[in-house]
């Protein structure tokens, strides 16, 4: 039977989650902020203790690598904007002169004649394709009606992120304060591992989606894909999401050689090197990087691509699988550092 | 305990009486085995990520067997170590004396509980505190280190002669 003190801290645990859930849901935008801000924070902690433990103090050593990151930001953007969008430009000419909708005929026949053999005799390609560029081209109008927001957004997360790593110790020692002495040890014990293992699987996703970005990027070069670099961003987003993610990064790398080239001669190269880059993912990079006790199940992936869809659109979708495994982090933590300390079994 | 809340509340005084406490506690700290020999201004970085804490009278500062994360230091008032399986009181405790220190180097059981015996005030250091300071402060973190490995040493060295004592005891009462 639970005792009393068990009752208070699934009692408290329940409403901890609920005001989360509810803050969420309501303040959605600034909570983002902050979240966008730990998780930027989480990143950069490690290279700010690493001058602290040179004597560096912490105020300066967190200046210095806020200024080092922006810059270093600030530069692969500077490099990578002209490549990206002069790719995006020539990109854009090809669907808005009409370039495509030459070759989209061309493109149906070749199609058809790959598909004869399921009895496929037409497509309507044209009428399908002006309706998802409209879509597209309407979504990204709304994206830049939104760009004010972007900025305030930017500019907040930026602050939050430097007093976050400058102060991060003292906000998490202020924390652990304000709880009553009965539960103190525990929480700084669950505390701290949850900050570690979260640390470590965060730094862990972002290190995949780099190494993954930059060796599609190289292999779309060696390939001769046009839009190399965009390729890379999307395949290093898109590596976020497991299963689901890949294939659409492979699609889209295809879509853009058969519209940049207007033919499929690509396309059975480009899919195998996907393929061969997601061994390479599964095989190597991920064990090196992920811990395996954070991986999640399909089902889990698909119920909270599905509920991140739901909530917040496509950006939602991208981020449900890194968050889905910082609450898992979170909850295992939290449910092992109890078990230990016998408030449940 | 009260007096220095009342200090604390003082506008004009405040200031006079924080540089007061803070010697205070740094005198505590340097008094303490494991951080003799920090210079000032080690024994404040260390103050620094000490965690405050204040007791009732009878409140369980740790219980016998729940999993130890740290040591523990008396600011102000007295601590009871207690062994639960027996119901006693193992040792008393005064202000500047510590406790938990195993603590720091693995998370297993604590072997006995501790309570506050009087209202009492605790400066609480612990694993993840002394693994941080290891990694950003290394300089000093290599002296607590050491003077804990010192500690530890100590009390194996003792244990070991308790032990040859308690042999030799019963090796005699065997022939006997």
């Amino acid at each position: 039977m639970m005792t009393n003190t068990k009752i208070l801290i699934v009692l408290l645990l329940l409403i901890i989650a609920a005001v989360l859930a509810l803050t969420v849901y309501t303040i959605g935008g600034i909570v983002s902020i902050f979240l966008v801000a730990m998780l930027f924070a989480f990143i950069i902690t490690p290279a700010v203790d690493y001058l602290e433990s040179h004597g560096v103090p912490r105020a300066l050593a967190s200046t210095i690598m806020f200024l080092f990151s922006l810059g270093a930001f600030a530069i692969i953007v500077y490099f990578l904007s002209p490549l990206v969008y002069d790719q995006v430009v020539v990109l854009q000419q090809r669907v808005s002169f009409g370039e495509m909708r030459k070759s989209i005929p061309q493109l149906e026949s070749e199609l058809v004649e790959y598909l004869s053999f399921l009895g496929v005799r037409e497509l309507h390609l044209t009428a399908k394709i002006e309706e998802l560029i409209f879509t597209l081209f309407d979504n990204l109008l709304n994206i830049a009606s939104g760009l004010v927001g972007l900025v305030i957004f930017i500019v907040m997360t930026l602050i939050s992120t430097f007093f976050l790593l400058k102060d991060g110790r003292k906000l998490k020692k202020s924390l652990i304060e304000i709880v009553p002495n009965q539960f103190f040890e525990m929480s700084m014990s669950i505390l701290h591992k949850i900050d570690w293992s979260l640390g470590a699987y965060l730094r862990g996703i972002l290190l995949d989606a780099f190494v993954i970005g930059t060796v599609t990027t190289f292999a779309m070069w060696l390939l001769d894909v046009p839009n190399y670099v965009l390729i890379g961003l999307v395949a290093a987003f898109a590596n976020l999401v497991p299963y689901l993610g890949p294939p659409t990064a492979a699609l889209v790398a295809s879509s853009i050689s058969v519209i940049s080239l207007s033919t499929f001669a690509q396309v059975p190269l480009i899919l195998v090197t996907f393929v061969l880059i997601r061994l390479l993912d599964d095989s190597i990079v991920q064990p090196l990087t992920i811990s395996q006790s954070v991986k999640l199940h399909p089902l889990t992936i698909i119920f909270a691509i599905l509920i991140g869809g739901q909530l917040f659109g496509i950006l939602g979708m991208l981020f449900a699988v890194p968050i889905a495994g910082v609450v898992k982090v979170v909850a295992s933590e939290m449910y092992e550092g109890l078990k230990r300390y016998r408030a449940v079994y | 305990m009260e007096d220095i809340e009342q200090q604390d509340s003082s506008f004009i005084w405040g200031n006079f009486f924080k540089r007061d406490r803070e010697k205070d506690i740094l005198t505590l700290l340097r008094n303490v085995p494991i951080f003799e020999g920090l210079s000032r201004s080690d024994l404040k970085a260390v103050e620094r990520i000490l965690h405050r804490r204040k007791y009732h009278a009878g409140e369980y500062i740790f219980r016998e067997s729940d999993p130890g994360l740290g040591m523990y230091i008396i600011e102000r008032g007295e601590v009871s170590i207690v062994a639960e399986s027996r119901s006693a009181e193992i040792t008393r405790l005064y202000q500047g004396d510590f406790f938990g220190e195993m603590a720091l180097f693995n998370e297993r059981p604590r072997n006995a509980s501790a309570v506050a015996y009087e209202d009492t005030k605790l400066f609480g250091f612990f694993q993840p505190d002394l693994f941080g300071l290891l990694e950003t402060r290394p300089r000093i973190g290599v002296k607590v280190v050491a003077k804990l490995a010192r500690i530890l040493a100590e009390r194996l060295y003792k244990a070991n002669q308790t032990n040859a004592r308690i042999m030799a005891e019963l090796a005699r009462k065997d022939i006997s």
